[in-house]
């Protein structure tokens, strides 16, 4: 059966144990220093000991970003850092500075992932990195899958893909619209997303666009429809998103699973939409497949669209289940009260079920759960389990 | 320290020579440029110019489909005294097939930012390689006290800050159905809350926006001089005799650095929309720094 890893990411130790039981392969972090998106709560070094023990005993890989473009300033502390990741017993490093990567390969025997960052798009960029000693090349975002095809057919190295999240509107590691515009450098993980603001476009001082403004930044990668061929043509599939919810790491990770595992067993995916659905109780913005089917046109552009979509669905993580007195017992994370019904989100299945009270710690109901990391009580007649989902079931009335 | 400079119309070669004996020449494989040279012109000119050396400009990201093309291009001149600006690995893939590694400058524009990258290249045995100009020229000169290989510095030029494979701007125009030629070189933008204009251009390979103004480390170039080993005038899409005039500014400030200051201000007074983004001082990163 051929091998295919379901990468996901995590901003935190609690992310990675989500991302990992809702069906991830292997999980990529960032730690405090040395990785983009900063803003992401990034881990410590003993969470990263916590982390690589957890997928280790569930069968998973840990890999982490190194992968700022490093100035003179960032290099204190380095070769350090990198022999406590290998003491951490994390299996691999993304990096696109190449101090990193050569200070990696003299000092430790750490894998070496070299980032999308690099924007390595066409076989002899891998062949580069094969010599070098690297054991994985994440591709550049503006590959179809023919072109992946035609460079896992002439290289010997692991090829990672994006699957899913978003796309940098420029070459990877090549923008600066940031840094020339804010002064926080993209490259180092403070990127304002400058390609998502209003511009204006002229032609010898004649303004072009009229009531609308000239955009360039670029839709989501949602690659549903190509798991199956991109099955075939790499070896490891990417979730971005660092900085994204725990809820939607467990919805995202948990949908590619499902895609993956049915057409690992039957060779073909009876009915895609139903992917989709899966995907939207998420929080998600507009998407299209990025370059994948080869066209590079405007319907992969975001223009004049609000691309936040805020999703309140996700009302709190499953701590514990009382069975004696069927009460699940609940972290949780968005208001919710008796009104909606609600559904049981578990790696494995889904479950709807309807609430007529709430309780608090002390065991007095309430009329909501209003306060996020609160600890609330809820009946229910089903077994759950810690790190099951509580969220709202979308229907006519309630669907915003 | 030599002057390296680019060959817009090929009738200002011998004006330019004056100046400098490092000439680039842009062709089909560069990421951008007004002009381009065919081979036929390249063999003409390394025939005829034997006391100038040139430089291919062939820097643009290449697509799997594009690597025969460019491989044939490195193999005319495989055996002639033609170096190579790249910024794709793929080239440098190329030259060593070739054995002919040290005739390479990668120039990637904005990956190399620190002194411990150049041992990883000067291990590979290319020629030189260029900084990215969005470090402070305090680190350009710390990279040069330590260069284990040519340095090169962009001082002068249009200096992109955004490149893509998107077309931005064919994909607006079919967008919101407009009629212009998104290949015409007068487009410009403009942010909402800026008055900024940002030169942006769109050809076969790739789109480009470029920063506002053009950039010039003139007024620094006493902190680089000497751990430099050449200095790149980027003369593409700016006008000859302006380009040419400026080339003369800095090529006598670089032996005149008591007067600098009196450089500079000659330099801004012929192009006025002179920018030095990031010549004293870094960027931020971390989130307490916002």
């Amino acid at each position: 059966m051929k091998k295919i890893e379901l990468l996901a990411p995590a901003g935190d130790l609690e992310k990675l144990k989500i991302a990992v039981l809702y069906g991830a392969d292997a999980v990529f972090v960032g730690a405090k220093n040395f990785s983009l998106r900063t803003r992401a709560a990034n881990f410590t070094m003993q969470d990263l000991k916590e982390g690589a023990k957890f997928c280790h005993e569930h069968n998973a890989k840990l890999y982490v970003a190194t992968n700022i473009v490093s100035h003179n300033e960032d290099l204190i502390g380095l070769v350090d850092y990198l022999q406590d990741l290998e003491a951490a017993s994390v299996d691999a490093i993304i990096c696109s500075s190449y101090a990193f990567m050569l200070e990696a390969k003299k000092h430790t025997n750490l894998d070496l992932h070299i980032s999308t960052q690099q924007s390595v798009s066409n076989s002899l960029g891998v062949k580069f990195y094969e010599d070098f000693g690297a054991t994985r090349v994440v591709l550049a975002r503006e590959l179809s899958i023919e072109q992946i095809k035609k460079i896992k057919e002439k290289t010997n190295i692991e090829l990672e893909v994006f699957i899913h999240g978003g796309m940098c509107a420029s070459y990877s590691g090549r923008c600066m619209l940031s840094n020339h515009m804010t002064n926080r450098d993209a490259n180092r993980g403070g990127c304002a997303h400058s390609c998502r603001w209003n511009y204006e476009l002229y032609q010898d001082n004649k303004k072009i666009s009229d009531d609308k403004y000239f955009q360039f930044a670029s839709k989501d990668l949602v690659a549903c429809l190509e798991i199956p061929k991109l099955i075939e043509v790499c070896d490891s599939l990417k979730i971005e998103g660092r900085m994204k919810s725990l809820h939607y790491i467990a919805t995202v990770v948990n949908t590619y699973r499902k895609e993956i595992d049915e057409y690992l067993e039957n060779g073909y995916i009876k009915d895609y939409n139903k992917y989709f659905n899966m995907i939207k109780k998420a929080e998600n913005r507009v998407f299209a497949n990025g370059f994948l089917d080869g066209k590079n046109d405007f319907n992969k552009q975001l223009y004049n669209m609000r691309s936040e979509k805020a999703n309140q669905d996700f009302c709190g993580l499953v701590l514990d289940y009382d069975k004696e007195h069927k009460l699940i017992k609940v972290d949780v994370r968005n208001y919710f009260d008796t009104v909606y019904d609600l559904e049981v989100f578990s790696p494995k299945d889904t479950k709807t079920f309807s609430i007529d009270k709430i309780y608090d710690e002390d065991m007095n109901v309430i009329d909501a759960a209003r306060h996020p990391r609160s600890i609330v009580y809820l009946e229910c007649d089903f077994e759950v389990k810690p790190y099951d989902i509580i969220r709202i079931v979308k229907n006519e009335e309630n669907n915003d | 320290m030599k002057l390296v400079l680019t060959l817009d119309d090929f009738n200002y070669l011998d004006e330019l020579k004056t100046l400098s004996s490092n000439i680039i020449i842009p062709t089909k494989f560069s990421n951008y440029s007004k002009t381009i040279y065919d081979e036929d012109s390249i063999l003409e000119m390394l025939a005829n110019h034997k006391d100038t050396t040139f430089y291919a400009l062939i820097n643009q990201i290449f697509m799997e489909e594009e690597l025969e093309d460019i491989r044939n291009f490195i193999y005319k001149f495989a055996r002639k005294r033609l170096k190579y600006v790249f910024a794709d690995l793929a080239v440098y893939e190329i030259l060593k097939e070739f054995n002919i590694t040290n005739k390479g400058v990668y120039f990637p524009n904005t990956l190399i930012c620190n002194y411990m990258d150049l041992p990883f290249w000067s291990n590979l045995g290319i020629y030189g390689l260029l900084p990215s100009l969005e470090i402070p020229l305090k680190d350009v000169s710390i990279i040069g006290k330590n260069k284990t290989l040519k340095l090169f510095y962009q001082a002068f030029g249009y200096s992109p800050m955004f490149q893509s494979k998107r077309k931005i701007l064919t994909n607006f125009k079919e967008y919101k159905k407009l009629d212009y030629n998104p290949k015409d070189t007068n487009f410009y933008l403009i942010e909402e809350t800026r008055d900024d204009k940002y030169f942006v251009l769109e050809n076969n390979h790739q789109s480009t926006i470029f920063q506002a103004g053009i950039h010039s480390a003139l007024e620094g170039l006493n902190i680089i001089l000497s751990d430099i080993d050449f200095l790149f005038l980027d003369g593409r899409f700016i006008d000859n005799e302006l380009y040419l005039k400026a080339a003369k500014i800095f090529l006598d400030a670089s032996f005149d650095l008591a007067n600098l200051s009196d450089y500079d201000q000659e330099l801004k007074m012929l192009i006025p929309n002179i920018t030095g983004d990031f010549l004293y001082n870094d960027s931020v990163f971390k989130k307490e720094e916002f």
